[in-house]
């Protein structure tokens, strides 16, 4: 196989897996499932963990 | 760090000042229950850091819906330094009855006057200061909108906080005073805090205090014995709830100096005449909805493309040709589409032809182009169309039409045993199943809100967009079938339908109960603000991006990887792709599709179908994603530097196997009515729990595979219409009959009837 090739299968490969292992990580920290996004999303806390969701005043 | 709670009725105006004090983007609805949970953020202008919790909307402190408890516990047992009562100036009245409650708590408070830039508008004059003086407690004029007076709210509430302030209650010349004087030092003989307030809900018999306190409820009870009132009898909660609203009248309202304009209608009313009309108001619903999807989708835009010249938007011949328009001009998301299709192409093909040049192997070329790009940039096209959408959708909720939406159901459904308050969360389907599911727990009633979570999916959210657009495009491009956007629209309108049938029949046999009374405040209607749409609509397009590079992408290379190897693990070149995993797991479901019209019936890569409607579990845009992995690999005479994405990849599967029109529309249904995405499935469960969650999967899967097979049965043999519309001509009339009293299906027991049938 040439470099291209590796290169190729190697990303393919790291792809899969960090999107699995990432959501896997997100789920056990009991963060959201949904892909749509929170800040839109007037249940942002029900979605996530029991621990307030704290934002910072960008003022 | 010091915290401080903002509490007040329902659109009040809470969220908006929270995101202005915290920056957050928390969202803002237009009607109750946008807010079911408290929501918590950091304000750093004061001395020290305060955390603000912007509670849930209520009207009082009782206990009677879940808002009320969630935020009633959380001023009483999590002790904020100080309480912002958020009130509206342009409602006084009806917004302080909640502040004659906050100030029998020991709490610090200070009442912000919201919405003060309306009350100027209108000509009115209210004298916050007097206010202050006969309240007792700091009041600050506010326009949380504007974000105007909301430095000098905070100092206020610092300084209140910095004091601790006793509670006192407006009920002292009621003729109950002294009952609360004797259950408050009965109370504080037991160490209670906040002796005053709970003995003012003791005597309202309040079901939280008569648990909490037994002894005291007893004396109460013994008092209502021998008391009588002329006006109420002995019914305490009502004389309060009096008492309450005669001192706000006599005390307080004296504070707002009104503009006499008893004979004039305002904006709000004047619009609500047309869009809330006995008879008009649903058509008129219907209509606009059209209309935000012929905007969306349409590719003959407001139906000028019979008056045009020929050829005029076509551009042929240049590189932008068809983008705006051909035979008719493109609404704005269809021209939005085009021009990114375009772009994602060009990518697509410059990258694939780079590699080919550069002698790359086949396999990594089909990894890359239709495996990564060909799934990926299948849904991404579909972005401006999903946001323009979701644009459209927001401004009519932030307008305060979609409160009215459910207001105009309530009316008609009621009859039916569904009350407006269940067509809020189905109609925030229409964003997302999951905060809709969430939405449920403003139902009071359990059966009504299990069946809304069992119908929300049927309300297409954005996800499931592509699917109906690359459809009904696929359709319209290989059958020439104009009003593609008419298909889309359609197929809205069939989830809808079908939600409301549901619910109906849930709700007039296994899901019996009574209609809730539906009270809704309907907000005045307002031009949505600019920033919070911008806001929103760039975190959506973020979070669309985000999902598209992250699962999208994994499911697509998983797929392309077990449509390219065999069993016994050997690759497969495109040719072969007929031997692999993939389709052989989906030749093995095949046949279970041939009612809907996607099963064994359709050519050699009909399994395609079914996978994709299986990868849809993931995430719905991968049954689009499915399609574009696929298509380039399946259709005939495949040339390595093309890519087919979207509505092309649907159309050369669609020759690839000769699927016909009711076909492609059973499958859309399908889709639509299915078991929702695998975010969606775990809120339902959380939200059901495990027996009714697996009932609802079992009902989710029965429906869309009944309904699907209905539309493909219709569409190839339209008599059998008639056998369908007796069946449910007949299930209705049960229905009603049911609900009448002349038949009662509860009584129906199925496995009775079984084991009668088999003994004969």
């Amino acid at each position: 196989m040439t470099p291209i090739e590796i290169s190729v299968l190697v990303v393919g490969i790291a792809i899969v897996v960090s999107v699995v292992v990432v959501s896997l990580i997100r789920k056990a920290k009991g963060k959201s499932g949904c892909g749509c996004g929170c800040s839109g999303c007037p249940h942002a806390s029900s979605c996530q963990s029991k621990k307030a969701e704290t934002t910072q005043n960008q003022g | 760090m010091m915290r401080f709670a903002l509490a007040g009725n329902p659109n009040s105006g809470k969220t908006t000042l929270f995101n202005g004090l915290t920056g957050s983007t928390a969202h803002v609805g237009n009607w109750p229950g946008v807010t079911v949970d408290k929501k918590e953020g950091t304000y750093k202008k004061c001395p020290e850091p305060i955390a603000i919790v912007d509670l849930p909307g209520i009207y009082s402190l009782s206990p009677y819906t879940p808002e009320e408890v969630i935020s009633r516990n959380f001023i009483l047992d999590e002790k904020p330094d100080c309480v912002i009562n958020i009130v509206d100036a342009t409602n006084l009245e009806r917004n302080l009855y909640l502040s004659t409650q906050i100030l029998e708590i020991d709490v610090p408070m200070v009442i912000a006057l919201n919405m003060i830039d309306e009350v100027e508008k209108s000509g009115d004059l209210l004298e916050a200061k007097k206010l202050e003086e006969k309240i007792g407690v700091p009041v600050v004029e506010i326009s949380a909108l504007k974000g105007r007076g909301l430095d000098e709210l905070m100092k206020r509430a610092y300084e209140a906080s910095q004091n601790p302030r006793k509670g006192r209650t407006v009920l002292e010349g009621t003729s109950i005073v002294h009952l609360i004087g004797d259950c408050k030092i009965a109370l504080e003989g037991q160490k209670v805090d906040n002796a005053l307030f709970h003995a003012v809900k003791l005597v309202e018999l309040d079901e939280l205090e008569v648990k909490a306190h037994p002894d005291s409820a007893r004396m109460v009870e013994e008092f209502k014995k021998t008391f009588e009132d002329d006006t109420f009898g002995c019914d305490f909660d009502a004389i309060i709830a009096d008492a309450r609203y005669k001192y706000i009248t006599k005390n307080y309202s004296s504070a707002l100096v009104k503009k006499d304009k008893s004979d004039v209608l305002t904006r709000s009313d004047k619009i609500d005449r047309v869009l809330t009309h006995k008879f008009w108001g649903i058509p008129i619903f219907l209509v606009i909805l059209f209309a935000l999807f012929h905007l969306t989708f349409s590719e003959n835009l407001l139906f000028l493309g019979a008056a045009l010249p020929e050829g005029w938007v076509a551009l042929e011949g240049t590189v932008l040709e068809g983008v705006f328009g051909d035979g008719g001009i493109n609404s704005p998301g269809v021209v939005l589409f085009n021009l990114l299709d375009l772009a994602t192409s060009s990518l697509g093909g410059v990258i694939s032809d780079a590699m080919v040049g550069a002698e790359v192997a086949e396999w990594a070329v089909g990894l890359v182009c239709d495996g990564m790009l060909g799934g990926v940039f299948a849904v991404l096209s579909f972005l401006p169309q999903i946001l323009l959408l979701f644009l459209f959708f927001s401004i009519l909720e932030d307008s305060g039409y979609m409160a009215r939406v459910a207001f105009i159901l309530d009316r008609i459904f009621r009859k039916f045993g569904l009350s407006g308050r269940a067509f809020m969360p189905m109609i925030m389907g229409f964003g997302c199943s999951v905060p809709a599911m969430v939405n449920t727990r403003t139902l009071a009633d359990e059966k009504e809100r299990i069946a809304t979570i069992r119908v929300i999916p049927f309300f297409s959210c954005g996800a499931k967009l592509p699917i109906l657009t690359a459809i009904a495009g696929g359709i319209g491009l290989t059958f020439g079938l104009p009003h593609t956007d008419l298909i889309t629209y359609g197929m809205y309108v069939v989830g809808i339908v079908v939600a409301i049938c549901a619910v109906l029949i849930m709700r007039s046999t296994t899901m019996k109960g009574e209609v809730p009374p539906f009270i809704m405040e309907l907000p005045t209607y307002h031009a949505p603000q600019f920033k919070n749409l911008m806001i929103h609509l760039w975190d959506k397009a973020k979070h669309f991006v985000q999902k598209a590079f992250t699962i999208i992408l994994a499911s697509t290379i998983v797929i392309w990887f077990i449509s390219h190897f065999s069993w016994s693990w050997t690759y497969l070149p495109d040719e072969q792709i007929n031997d692999s995993i993939l389709a052989g797991v989906g030749k093995l479901l095949q046949p279970l599709f041939t009612p809907l019209g996607f099963g064994s019936q359709i050519g050699a890569f009909g399994w395609v179908f079914v996978v994709a409607a299986i990868t849809g579990l993931i995430a719905k845009e991968n049954v689009i994603a499915t399609f574009g992995t696929l298509a380039g690999c399946i259709t005939a005479g495949f040339v390595a530097d093309e890519s087919l994405e979207g509505i092309d990849a649907v159309a050369s599967m669609i020759g690839a196997t000769e699927i016909g029109v009711p076909a492609l529309i059973a499958f859309i249904v399908f889709n639509m009515l299915t078991i929702p995405c695998f975010a969606a499935v775990a809120t339902a469960k959380a939200e059901l729990g495990k027996k009714k969650f697996n009932m609802t999967l079992v009902f989710w899967v029965v429906t869309s595979y009944v309904v699907a097979s209905m539309f493909y049965l219709v569409g190839q043999w339209w008599w059998t219409m008639f056998i369908f519309l007796a069946v449910w001509a007949l299930l209705f009339a049960l229905v009603i009959l049911n609900n009448k009293g002349k038949i009662d299906l509860d009584k129906v027991n199925p496995k009775r009837l079984i084991k009668q049938f088999r003994r004969k």
